[in-house]
């Protein structure tokens, strides 16, 4: 694999910054907002990341969205009702990853293709969502402690920027150093080959789906901590732009695989593109319409890349 | 009439066709046989138009026939059954056939009513008893075949050809059929049959052409020849000594590598009783013994890869009684048998085999990650070890590569088999389940491959592999095993055997006295 296909994407973002940086020299190219972008793009990145689990088994998961939404409700009602931090984070994560392990486990025993499985549980756990709010914005009892771990700064850096940082290094290390990991690549590459050589397909499938969800419910944490507010849908606008991240990750670094690294760069690639477009005053539909084909050419340098193998 | 006149065809350096010549005439019904990979499915690539023959020439009725593709030998007239169904399982049967031809339409749209008038009409000038207006996934197997059959003859065919059509029918189905394929040859049509039963083609062809080696090595009337004269035929007069005892003088193993293990002296290894892939299949009953070699011969079809897949526990259908070193294992189940020390490496190497676009580490680890761990107790890769280890065992089965993070499918065909073995090879194994170890390998590689049969079966190991070349058959196998469907026919030490024991074993022939 060559230098450019490696590195194409990482120098794709070095472009864009650069032409930000020109058009907008007092505006984008300033410290504090580059600093900002980074806060901006952790949410995104982590949810990505969680994606780039069920990306690397070639199937998908359409619930996170609702997952993000789901962890904020949950955790707001569990505070009402006087629960601690620590109680309500492990029962908030404990519940998302249970929504993937659930998808994962039909997903692996009766071949529900992941597409319709996932859109179902996401379905599912949007209602039960709306359900538990009453489909009201929740924000009272929330403790400053539980709010800390979203805001703020450390050694002058956003802590969103830690916890996105830190995600990563989870998913490389799952990925790329676990037998875990090496399984559900395996699988992804070539499911009935990884049987016949002995993996596990249900419980590698199994792990995918709950790490991609568990992933998704620590965002809808973060979230709620950095707003001190949980609306039953306010992750949703997550699921699509996560998967252009993770989609736009496998063009970096490896030869076409999902990787932690990657789905970092695409998720900085869509927050930089957010943030210049918006500070040079472009409207909102615009921005759609440029993520939407940056993730076009993407895909298609991807394949070029491949062709020319 | 279709002729076949000396058609050769080449692969590189191999010669599948080698001076292919065979008339079918009309109104009859012409049976083409060989062993597996004599040349039939080659040369029927030929006709239908998918392979063009570097020599020779093809004529239909007089005219030359040369197919550029297939929709040019469809338009010639030539029509063609394979073995496997290809019909959309929730459309009728009028539905199908008229997949990939134009629908009659009626201001513009498909005119429904015509399109399976047309099909009714093909069904009752056949005479056929067919459900036309159920999907066809409510039919039978044979039903489904006789689906296949009338597509193929929507339009006007003259030269069909029907492909192994009764390989998954049961007998009373396939005598069905037979009538079938007899009152096709009588509607004036050229029909060439391709089978391993040799019951069926004495039943109902007129005439045959045998293949052998990519050469037609006999033809003429069935009613001229028995079972023994197409057996003969196929495997090849006297066995060429001279061929294979020229390696053994350069160190090579015998022709026919004698028992180690006398079985009455030690119990086996790996133990099948009543054992089978599926249920509705009877069971069957087959032993392997410690540092024994046993090759497992059959025609294509016959069921022995799916008994071998089976062994290794990668058949959730799979039932009866599996005992290795005496201990009952269930019938499915892969990971205990990795435990066991059983070693499984399949057929189709970039299919169910390899992982084709991950490196060249990550496929030999594939299987063995526990072996390489940072600690003992938690499942985190040591990439340091691994390495080592991958180096170490790359070079012990001479693959030739670039770097470990290279694409695997990089590599040739032999460095990958050698590949998929050598990443079982270990201390703990017992049992090595190989299916068509050396298909599609280079001769040096293949050489290598055996010599490591050789060896592991020398340190004690088992090995048990399915092959549909009988050349391997008898170089490797002390002892030989043949299934024909689904049956085992034969079982005896390699060295008691004749070539023509086995071939007659494989089509489920008695041999006759000659």
């Amino acid at each position: 694999m060559t230098l450019v296909s490696r590195f194409g994407t990482l120098l794709g973002l070095g472009v864009i910054v650069a032409v930000f940086s020109v058009l907008s020299p007092h505006g984008f190219a300033q410290g504090s907002n580059l600093i900002n972008i980074t806060q901006q793009m952790s949410l995104l990145a982590i949810v990505a990341l969680g994606a780039a689990f069920v990306m690397s088994l070639s199937e998908f998961d359409l619930s996170i969205g609702a997952v993000v939404s789901m962890a904020g409700i949950v955790s707001v009602t569990l505070f009402g009702s006087g629960w601690g931090i620590l109680a309500t984070v492990i029962i908030t994560l404990g519940a998302g990853f249970a929504v993937g392990c659930i998808s994962g486990f039909f997903v692996a025993i009766w071949r529900v293709p992941s597409f319709i499985m996932t859109l179902a549980m996401g379905t599912i756990v949007g209602g039960m969502t709306f359900w538990v709010s009453g489909g009201a914005t929740l924000f009272s009892n929330i403790p400053v402690g539980f709010r800390d771990i979203g805001r703020g700064y450390v050694g002058g850096i956003p802590v969103l920027t830690l916890w996105a940082v830190a995600g990563t290094l989870f998913v490389a290390f799952i990925l790329d150093w676990t037998e875990l990991g090496r399984r559900i690549l395996a699988i992804g590459g070539n499911r009935e080959a990884a049987r016949l050589a002995g993996v596990g397909v249900v419980p590698a499938t199994v792990w995918a789906f709950g790490l991609c969800t568990l992933m998704a419910a620590l965002a809808g944490l973060l979230l709620t901590a950095r707003l001190g507010s949980a609306h039953p849908t306010g992750g949703n606008g997550f699921l699509l732009q996560a998967y252009a991240a993770a989609y736009l990750g496998m063009t970096a670094f490896r030869d076409g695989q999902p990787n932690a690294a990657g789905t970092l760069l695409g998720a900085a690639i869509i927050a930089v593109v957010a943030n210049g477009l918006t500070i040079l005053g472009v409207p909102n539909y615009l921005q759609d319409i440029f993520t939407g084909l940056i993730i076009i050419a993407s895909v298609m340098v991807r394949n070029f890349g491949r062709a020319a193998d | 009439m279709l002729e076949v006149e000396g058609v050769t065809k080449r692969f590189g350096g191999v010669v599948a066709l080698d001076g292919v010549s065979l008339r079918a005439a009309a109104g009859r019904v012409h049976a083409l046989l060989g062993e597996n990979g004599a040349g039939k499915s080659t040369l029927l690539k030929c006709l239908s138009g998918v392979h063009r023959p570097d020599g020779g020439g093809m004529a239909l009725s007089g005219q030359g026939f040369a197919p550029a593709n297939p929709t040019e030998s469809e338009q010639a007239g030539l029509r063609f059954v394979h073995q496997e169904l290809n019909l959309v399982p929730g459309f009728t049967a009028y539905e199908n056939a008229f997949v990939g031809r134009p629908y009659p339409r009626r201001g513009g749209v498909i005119d429904w009513a015509t399109m399976r008038s047309r099909f009714k009409a093909v069904r009752d000038r056949h005479g056929l008893d067919l459900d036309i207006d159920v999907p066809v996934a409510r039919l039978s197997v044979a039903k489904c075949q006789i689906v296949e059959i009338l597509r193929a003859l929507m339009d006007e065919a003259r030269v069909l050809v029907l492909d192994e059509p009764t390989a998954s029918l049961s007998e009373r189905e396939a005598a069905t059929l037979h009538g079938i394929i007899r009152q096709l040859a009588s509607h004036g049509c050229v029909v060439i049959l391709v089978s391993h039963r040799l019951d069926e083609v004495f039943a109902i062809a007129d005439d045959y052409t045998v293949l052998r080696n990519g050469c037609t090595v006999g033809s003429g009337q069935v009613c001229d020849i028995d079972r023994s004269g197409v057996v003969a035929l196929m495997a090849g007069g006297a066995f060429d000594l001279e061929r294979v005892a020229a390696p053994a003088a350069a160190g090579a193993p015998l022709l026919h590598p004698p028992l180690l293990h006398p079985p009455l002296l030690h119990p086996p290894l790996l133990q099948l009783s009543g054992f089978s892939p599926s249920p509705v299949r009877d069971g069957l009953d087959l032993s392997v013994h410690a540092g024994e070699i046993v090759g497992l011969y059959g025609v294509v079809g016959s069921g022995r890869s799916s008994l071998l897949k089976s062994i290794w526990g990668a058949n959730p259908l799979a039932r009866g009684g599996l005992t290795l070193d005496r201990k009952q294992l269930p019938p499915a189940g892969i990971s205990r048998r990795i435990r066991e020390g059983v070693a499984y490496v399949p057929e189709d190497r970039r299919g169910r085999g390899l992982v084709m676009q991950h490196s060249i580490l990550d496929n030999v680890l594939l299987p063995r990650l526990p072996l390489y761990r940072a600690m003992r107790r938690l499942p985190v890769v040591s990439w340091q070890l691994a390495r080592r280890g991958v180096r170490k065992l790359l070079g012990d089965r001479s693959v030739k590569y670039g770097r470990l993070g290279d694409r695997i499918s990089t590599l040739s065909g032999g460095n990958q088999q050698k590949i998929m073995i050598g990443r079982w090879v270990g201390p703990s194994c017992r049992l090595f389940l190989l299916d068509e170890p050396t298909r599609g390998v280079d001769v040096r590689s293949k050489a290598e491959i055996h010599a490591l049969c050789r060896r592991l079966a020398g340190e004690g190991t088992a090995v048990l592999f399915v092959t549909s070349d009988i050349e391997e058959l008898v170089m490797l196998a002390q002892r030989i095993l043949v299934m024909a469907h689904g049956r085992i026919t034969l079982d005896a030490a390699n060295r008691d055997l004749s070539r023509q024991d086995i071939v007659h074993a494989a089509f489920e022939t008695t041999k006759e006295l000659t």
